[in-house]
């Protein structure tokens, strides 16, 4: 129903309608309805697909960074790897060639010995040198003191 | 064209078959309401495509009852085409959607003997100012209310009767050449 606004050009209505009569009759095109069509359907799939879908929890969620933090990141964690697993080569190689000669190492005095069975001496005549170290430890600290004593032993019976 | 409550909601909520109704009621007259007023053909059918994504993307939030709709409808239109901007707009479409769809345009013969009067007309009209143009269109070939012509137009009612009571009488004086001669 039509207010009583529009009461006022009833007479004009009734002499324009067929002035007007040719411009009522323009439609679109078979191409454009088409095109009308397609973009709603493709304007409702975007917005219906971006609202329906639930968000991620924070562990699926997806985190941007700038390539060079992301590259330095990479690189420390991949250094600290290196280093904190043992290289099993590099163990080999120390075992053969020990940077450090083979101490004799002895936290009792040489008085304190037991006199060793003969059985165990060189048979030859040459004097054996026997090292005898002392060391002084600190709970937390540790070695803070050291001190070594040399005995020649002869071996002659 | 005033929806029911139901179709009006399920246009809020973005229900695609309500959008076809939509699309259906609205496609033509806004298309006349683009091409009637800068006659471009292609730019008329990229507008009345924008309008239906603007009206998707606006709608759910519009303030009103469904009475409003076709005011808000036109709005949104008025608003579009003052942009004056044009972009490319490329859309391939499935062949498929050809199938359901007739073409209501008329024959040719027809087109051929209404085509002298609807360019004289398109003519006449492209001599008003363009606020006076919407108004004419708006009341005459979509026979809108005044109420509803006010509301899209934002301009108070009295002015509107203004500008129709003279459009039409110089809708007269040009279509009888009276205003070329003087």
């Amino acid at each position: 129903m039509k207010p009583n606004n529009d009461d006022d050009f009833d007479i004009h209505e009734s002499e324009l309608a067929d002035l007007f009569a040719s411009l009522k009759q323009i439609q679109p095109t078979l191409t454009g309805q088409i095109q009308n069509r397609t973009t709603v359907a493709r304007e409702l799939a975007r917005i219906n697909s971006t609202v329906v879908q639930p968000a991620r929890p924070w562990w699926q969620r997806p985190l941007s960074s700038a390539v060079p933090f992301a590259t330095g990141v990479s690189l420390g964690i991949l250094g600290a790897l290196m280093f904190a697993v043992p290289n099993p080569d590099r163990m080999a190689v120390n075992q053969k060639h020990p940077t450090h000669p083979t101490e004799v190492r002895s936290t009792r005095s040489p008085d304190d010995l037991p006199p060793k069975a003969a059985s165990n001496r060189p048979v030859d005549d040459q004097p054996v040198l026997d090292r005898y170290v002392t060391s002084t430890y600190v709970c937390g600290l540790g070695e803070v003191n050291t001190s070594s004593l040399y005995a020649i032993r002869e071996t002659n019976q | 064209m005033v929806p029911d409550e139901t179709i009006f909601q399920q246009l809020k909520a973005r229900e695609p078959a309500a959008y076809e109704w939509l699309v259906v009621q609205f496609e033509a007259p806004l298309f006349r309401f683009f091409l009637c007023d800068h006659r471009d053909y292609h730019l008329a059918q990229e507008q009345t495509s924008e309008t239906f994504v603007e009206i998707i993307r606006s709608l759910p939030r519009m303030q009103g009852t469904e009475s409003q709709l076709r005011p808000f409808v036109f709005s949104i239109a008025r608003h579009l085409k003052s942009r004056h901007w044009r972009k490319p707009v490329v859309v391939c479409s499935p062949i498929e959607n050809a199938l359901d769809i007739r073409d209501p345009a008329p024959a040719p013969e027809a087109i051929a003997s209404n085509r002298e009067q609807t360019q004289q007309m398109l003519n006449a009209i492209a001599r008003f100012e363009p606020h006076v143009r919407e108004i004419l269109l708006l009341r005459f070939v979509e026979e809108t209310s005044l109420d509803d012509i006010t509301e899209i137009v934002g301009l108070p009612l009295g002015t509107v009767k203004s500008h129709i009571h003279r459009g039409i009488a110089r809708l007269k004086s040009i279509l009888t050449g009276k205003e070329d001669e003087n």
